[in-house]
């Protein structure tokens, strides 16, 4: 297998693997979404609930649907899938968002559909990829600071609570993006309602992520939430800088335009709040065990040179 | 190089400031007819060089085809000439900074232009007019304006890069004999702003390239070329694993396969070093080393060594020591650094090569040079040398200062280190050897420098 693709190929395969059973239970497992065990399973990333009878959802949905409506019970309902999401972030970190999001996939999907088209990525400036970056922390600032309004009687937005109670939802480009195909495979019934606001965003989402690659993880809330916490996670990104020998590579093929992998020269701990574990930097990188990403701190998958591997024929 | 004559209206050369006839003038009072001797010279030169090389203990056999490559009147002169005779043109470099890749995939081919010979110097030095210039910038010189100087006299077309005064300065030189291309080497890799201008210093390289075969270079011969020089650089970093394994090959070989890269058929020349490669496994494997365990390992660091200047090599391992490695940019530094890309979209692999050439070389130009210092520790451990050599040429002041700015950090960690000022005459070398001998011992003892750094 080529060196650049190695990884790549395997995530590929997880990313269609997690769609298929922890997003959307399509094979069979229906009775298991109803299933009052898996009720309060709310994922860290950006997972739908629009596939019939998915047993997940995101903790993002979880965290506007109570701040809106349970002041009375001081958002009680809250502990558990906060304390859930937060074992599954120190877990895994943000593996959930390069290996087992059902939004990931057809960013990466929509990448791989430009390269074989021969269209070259638009790189975003350092300055415009940062802003981006913090506008995720923004929405969701005013995601929780908007719902937690709702819920407090006197705020004066109490009529909203009907209307748009859950902000976010209206927007998940993942509505239309899954609704669609399940109404066309006969899962949903052709009455679904797509809301018109996520159907603008999915066509934003398309042609955005089609020409600049994960452009929607720049700007995801699930994606900022992950990020307060996931540098403690178990997965760590690390690096040995006295193999570097400064090519630039990991940067240039890190699609969250992450600078801070190439510059760190002293400590080994280069897990990024923006990094989305998707490990291209250490399958571009083209120094041996320069990069590597250590599971409890055991090391399991390293960067290795072209020494290693065939060289891909044209 | 022959002098061109009928500068095209929008072609390249640059508007002298005397005519051609007059530079033509020049030079002939230069050279005074002194040409064919100084051919002469350069291959008797060659042929002693190659002489003592065979007489290396344990030499691996598939040396004999770098040996024969080294003869600049070989068979490789040959090739070119046939090249040539189909219309194919011949790009003479500089240095590191030209990418070979775009060369390659415009159906030229890149020759580095001499630099190491001896016997042009002279001619150099007076055609450039500075006697304190680096004796390579004057020994480039001397190879361009000597007519029918083998391999060189076949550039049609040079490419320039101007990481220091000497090469700067020796590119508007020879701008006035024929069509050149300077490239504006950024000092300062950080920035943005940096990293696009280097990017369009490579897209000129393409343009310029395309204006002189009159054929766009597609996306196909792009990827189809880098992954040629992929390949080299993978056969070169296995002999560079091979060799830091057991002392199965002799630094001079080493850095002679390195050289014939300059001038080869990139892809012969891959399939050549892996063979070399293949040998010197089973050399290791069958315990026939060049050098015993116990002979003081060196490392060669500074100013290239270019073929066939051989003079400081052949000191070091005559004096008793092996050159376990070196951060010449005419040795390891050669393929060191692959193209990497993700994509193989044009403006991707362009980028790609832009990074390559600039990003991790260890070049003194730089600074701040974090890669050179780095660099610099990891051959030294990876390599176990016991002792550095800096290389200085005379009039070299990048390579100078850095020699001195280095040797403090590694004397502190208590690595020996020597270094030795030279030109290309030989006339030093009686002092460097007693120097030389005084450094192994201080190795075999295994103290900590003694020496002060002339
Ligand atoms: S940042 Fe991207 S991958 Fe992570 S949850 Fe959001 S959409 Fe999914
Ligand atoms: S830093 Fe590496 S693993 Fe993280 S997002 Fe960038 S390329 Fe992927
Ligand atoms: S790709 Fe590897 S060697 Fe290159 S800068 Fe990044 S970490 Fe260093
Ligand atoms: S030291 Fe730098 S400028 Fe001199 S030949 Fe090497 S790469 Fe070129
Ligand atoms: S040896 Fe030094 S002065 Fe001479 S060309 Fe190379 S960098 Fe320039």
């Amino acid at each position: 297998m080529a060196r650049e693709q190695r990884i790549w190929r395997i995530r590929l395969v997880f990313q269609i693997v997690s769609l298929i059973l922890v997003n959307s239970m399509i094979f069979g497992v229906i009775s298991f979404g109803e299933s009052p065990l898996v009720r309060d399973i709310y994922l860290p990333n950006a997972t739908t609930k629009f596939f019939n009878n998915a047993p997940t959802h995101s903790i993002v949905y979880k965290i506007q649907d109570t701040l809106a409506s349970e002041f009375d019970t001081f958002y009680s309902d809250l502990v558990i899938p906060l304390f859930i999401f937060l074992v599954l972030v120190v877990l895994l970190g943000r593996v959930w968002c390069a290996w087992l999001c059902p939004l990931g996939l057809p960013q990466d999907l929509l990448s791989l559909l430009r390269k074989k088209l021969g269209i070259p990525a638009y790189h975003l400036p350092r300055a415009a990829g940062q802003a981006l970056h913090a506008t995720k922390y923004l929405a969701l600032f005013i995601i929780i600071f908007y719902t937690l309004s709702l819920g407090i009687p006197g705020s004066g937005l109490f009529e909203f609570r009907t209307g748009l109670a859950i902000p976010y939802e209206q927007l998940d480009p993942n509505r239309a993006l899954y609704v669609y195909p399940q109404i066309a495979l006969g899962l949903l019934p052709p009455s679904t309602i797509v809301p018109w606001l996520s159907i603008l965003t999915t066509i934003f989402f398309l042609a955005m992520c089609f020409k600049i690659r994960r452009f929607w993880c720049y700007i995801c809330p699930a994606g900022a939430l992950q990020g307060l916490f996931h540098r403690q996670a178990l997965f760590q990104l690390k690096k040995d800088s006295s193999k570097c020998t400064s090519c630039g590579v990991c940067t240039r093929v890190c699609p969250m335009g992450i600078q801070e992998v190439y510059s760190e020269r002293k400590k080994d701990k280069v897990t990024h709040r923006n990094c989305t574990h998707c490990y291209k930097c250490v399958e571009c990188c083209p120094e041996d065990d320069c990069l590597y990403v250590t599971f409890l701190g055991r090391r399991f998958l390293s960067s290795k040179s072209m020494e290693h591997f065939d060289i891909e024929e044209t | 190089m022959k002098l061109i004559g009928k500068s095209k209206k929008g072609s390249d050369p640059a508007k002298s400031i005397e005519s051609t006839s007059a530079q033509r003038a020049r030079i002939e009072t230069l050279v005074a007819g002194r040409g064919d001797e100084i051919i002469q010279r350069t291959k008797e030169k060659i042929s002693a060089e190659l002489a003592k090389l065979a007489l290396l203990k344990n030499r691996a056999k598939a040396m004999d085809y770098f040996d024969e490559m080294a003869q600049i009147d070989g068979p490789r002169a040959k090739e070119i000439e046939e090249f040539k005779a189909k219309g194919g043109k011949v790009i003479g470099t500089f240095c590191h900074f030209v990418p070979l890749e775009i060369i390659d995939a415009s159906g030229c081919l890149p020759l580095r232009l001499g630099c190491g010979h001896h016997a042009t110097v002279g001619v150099g030095e007076s055609y450039l007019g500075d006697p304190n210039l680096c004796p390579l910038a004057k020994s480039m010189a001397g190879c361009a304006i000597v007519d029918d100087f083998p391999l060189y006299s076949q550039c049609d077309y040079i490419i320039a890069p101007s990481p220091c005064d000497a090469k700067l300065k020796l590119g508007e030189a020879l701008k006035e004999i024929g069509p050149l291309l300077t490239m504006n080497v950024p000092r300062v890799k950080e920035g943005e702003s940096i990293r696009k201008q280097w990017i369009e210093e490579i897209k000129n390289v393409r343009d310029a390239l395309e204006k002189i075969t009159g054929k766009k270079i597609d996306k196909k011969s792009l990827k189809r070329s880098i992954i040629k020089y992929q390949k080299a650089h993978k056969a070169w970093r296995t002999l560079l694993s091979q060799k830091r394994k057991a002392n199965v090959i002799w630094g001079r070989d080493f850095l002679l396969v390195g050289w014939v890269s300059f001038i080869d058929d990139i892809e012969r020349w891959t399939r050549e070093v892996t063979k070399l490669t293949k040998e010197l496994k089973s050399m290791a494997s069958a315990g026939k080393l060049v050098a015993d365990k116990s002979t003081p390992r060196v490392m060669l660091a500074g100013s290239p060594v270019v073929w066939p200047n051989w003079k400081l090599p052949n000191l070091l391992e005559e004096s008793g020591a092996i050159i376990v490695s070196d951060e010449l940019c005419s040795g390891t530094r050669t393929f060191y650094d692959p193209v990497v890309t993700d994509e193989w979209t044009e403006r991707a692999m362009i980028v790609a090569i832009a990074e390559r050439y600039l990003y991790p070389c260890t070049c003194p130009c730089f600074s701040p040079n974090v890669e050179r210092e780095d660099n610099f520790i990891r051959e030294i451990e990876g390599s176990r040398a016991e002792g550095v050599v800096f290389h200085v040429l005379q009039g070299c002041h990048l390579h100078t200062l850095d020699a001195s700015r280095l040797s403090r950090p590694l004397k502190n960690k208590g690595i020996p280190v020597l270094t030795i000022r030279s030109e290309y005459q030989d006339g030093d070398i009686g002092q460097i050897k007693v120097r030389v001998e005084a450094f192994l011992e201080m190795i075999e003892a295994g103290e900590d420098s003694l020496f002060e750094d002339v």
